[in-house]
């Protein structure tokens, strides 16, 4: 089974890296743009407003980094992989190997998820160091900040991903449910920002936020495992 | 006596309004070759697809190694290798990384991987390929590394669907050569489904026909040829300076038809006999060099079963 998994992580990792470069930075680009409307709009409220909580909105703002950004990049990789090898046939050979489908999509979406949250990593140090030396705004590293940006927000991010992975093997409306994930992005920065979400609220539920989305994941991979490989290829 | 590798009892598919298969019967020995032919629609790929358990059978039975490649998949994984019309290769691995993937899913170790690997490139004429990304290989050489995946776990059962469509003559020899030879070495029984006649008869050892969903017939390739010999079908072979117009006025009322330096004489409606025809050439004094009974080909048996009628199939 260790050996399986490897193999289809290395694969999945393979192609990530070989993937045509304009189209992941024109891919990651909106996300980014839209990270930095809510990015501007926290530092002014940090330089205008005194008091604790201002001065830490621009740290907690870039929650919308993985928030945004995985579930972006992660769509975009999923129609490359899922719905690649299923338009030329690819994932039918895999199939026939005997291996479980639901772990197959499970070690797929994780592995996808890992490649999205390091990309995300990397734009958050470029937001820290754009925030630092040219707005000079301050970065406030509390615990549940951190624990806010670096794990909260990404596995919110992984559910709507394992969402996203779980529809993409459902269905062949490629077209349809590929549009869904930036409509579901804007409406989770409409949602989030217009609500007024504190990082208090998000902090407190980190314990169920993690528990949630394990239960969607498990509850995809065992319908997948239980889905005829017909369904799966679309035939 | 051996288990059948791969056994269709009285299977039929049906989608919705059409039937694809119906009441399909067939068994593949072990080491044995099977050519499945038949015109487009004719319900080949749906059999592939049962085969593979991506489709379950409407009524009938579906047993591929003893197991219901439906709900067994699991433990078929390795011994059957398959090798469809669509490569379907993944572009952006290379060559060798491809094969280890696969070597991986099907249990290999790395070590046992590598080698395995680099031996099948070597077996498809692609070993100073194995580098170089997929996406740049030409059909031919996709099937080629197609064919090594097929082959990677030594599987017990091979499933070829259409796998000469598009290639070059070298690819083609390369497949023909190489599957009697995994046949005879491993034992592996082969199921092949190809509108490529010479192919098919060269490598079968038994072929069925199929039509509409229904089995034509179903025999070993040499009795199927003799279902349809024919004693009053003669070639001629003319020598430099024969008279066409001379010969063809010996039997005004039979079938002729060039083919290159032959003439193809049908004597199946015409009131003179086959020892009449051969008489009268004497007689005549036409020059030929030689006369002899055409030989069916599995064309001539695939042209025979399928234009007849459904109700008066052969079983």
């Amino acid at each position: 089974m260790r050996t399986v998994l490897s193999a289809v992580a290395k694969k999945e990792i393979l192609e990530f890296l070989r993937y045509d470069k304009t189209d992941i930075l024109s891919v990651i680009a909106m996300p980014v743009i839209m990270q930095w409307f809510l990015l501007l709009s926290s530092i002014k409220t940090s330089l205008l407003l005194p008091g604790e909580h201002a001065r830490s909105a621009p740290t907690v703002a870039l929650m919308y980094v993985p928030l945004l950004l995985i579930p972006f990049l992660g769509n975009a990789l999923l129609r490359k992989s899922f719905d690649h090898e299923k338009a030329t046939g690819a994932i039918l050979p895999t199939l026939a190997t005997g291996i479980n489908p639901g772990i197959l999509w499970a070690t797929k979406t994780i592995t996808m998820f890992c490649c999205c949250y390091l990309v995300s990593m990397v734009v958050l140090q470029f937001d820290i160091l754009i925030m630092t030396f040219y707005f000079n705004a301050p970065i406030v590293f509390a615990l549940n900040i951190v624990i806010l940006i670096l794990l909260t927000a990404p596995i919110l991010a992984l559910a709507t991903m394992a969402l996203f992975s779980f529809l993409h093997w459902m269905f062949k409306l490629n077209g349809l449910v590929s549009s869904l994930a930036p409509v579901g992005g804007m409406a989770a920065l409409y949602y989030l920002g217009g609500s007024h979400l504190s990082k208090n609220r998000l902090m407190g539920g980190t314990v169920l936020i993690v528990l949630a989305t394990a239960s969607i994941f498990c509850l995809c991979g065992i319908a997948i495992s239980r889905m005829s490989r017909r369904r799966i290829l679309s035939l | 006596m051996h288990k059948p590798f791969a056994e269709f009892k009285v299977v039929t598919k049906c989608f919705k309004k059409l039937c694809a298969l119906q009441d399909v019967e067939f068994a593949l020995a072990p080491g044995e070759i099977f050519g499945f032919i038949g015109p487009n629609g004719a319900g080949k790929t749906t059999t592939v697809r049962l085969m593979l358990g991506f489709y379950a059978p409407t009524h009938g039975t579906v047993r591929i190694l003893g197991c219901d490649p439906v709900t067994e998949f699991h433990r078929l994984g390795g011994q059957v290798g398959i090798m469809l019309e669509q490569p379907g290769i993944l572009q952006r691995l290379t060559a060798r990384e491809y094969l280890e993937y696969f070597g991986a899913l099907v249990g290999f170790s790395r070590g046992d991987m590598r080698l395995r690997a680099a031996e099948l490139l070597e077996m498809v004429q692609l070993p100073d390929r194995a580098d170089s990304r997929l996406a740049e290989f030409s059909k031919g050489m996709r099937q080629r590394i197609s064919l090594a995946r097929c082959l990677l776990s030594r599987p017990r059962l091979i499933i070829l669907d259409e796998p000469f469509d598009g290639l070059d003559i070298e690819t083609r020899c390369l497949i023909r050569d190489t599957l009697p030879q995994v046949c005879e070495n491993q034992g592996t029984a082969v199921f092949i489904t190809s509108h490529n006649l010479p192919e098919i008869e060269e490598i079968s050892d038994t072929v069925a026909i199929i039509k509409q969903g229904h089995i034509l017939a179903v025999d070993r390739t040499d009795a199927l040829k003799s279902r349809v010999a024919n004693p009053n079908i003669l070639i001629v072979s003319l020598s430099g300076d024969y008279d066409e117009e001379k010969l063809t006025k010996l039997v005004p009322d039979a079938n002729y038809r060039r083919r290159t330096r032959d003439l193809v004489l049908n004597l199946n409606d015409s009131r003179v006999s086959r020892d009449e025809f051969l008489m009268q050439l004497l007689r005549a004094g036409i020059s030929v060099r030689s006369v002899c009974q055409k030989t069916p080909s599995l064309e001539d048996v695939y042209f025979a079963l399928t234009k007849a009628p459904l109700e008066g199939r052969a079983s």
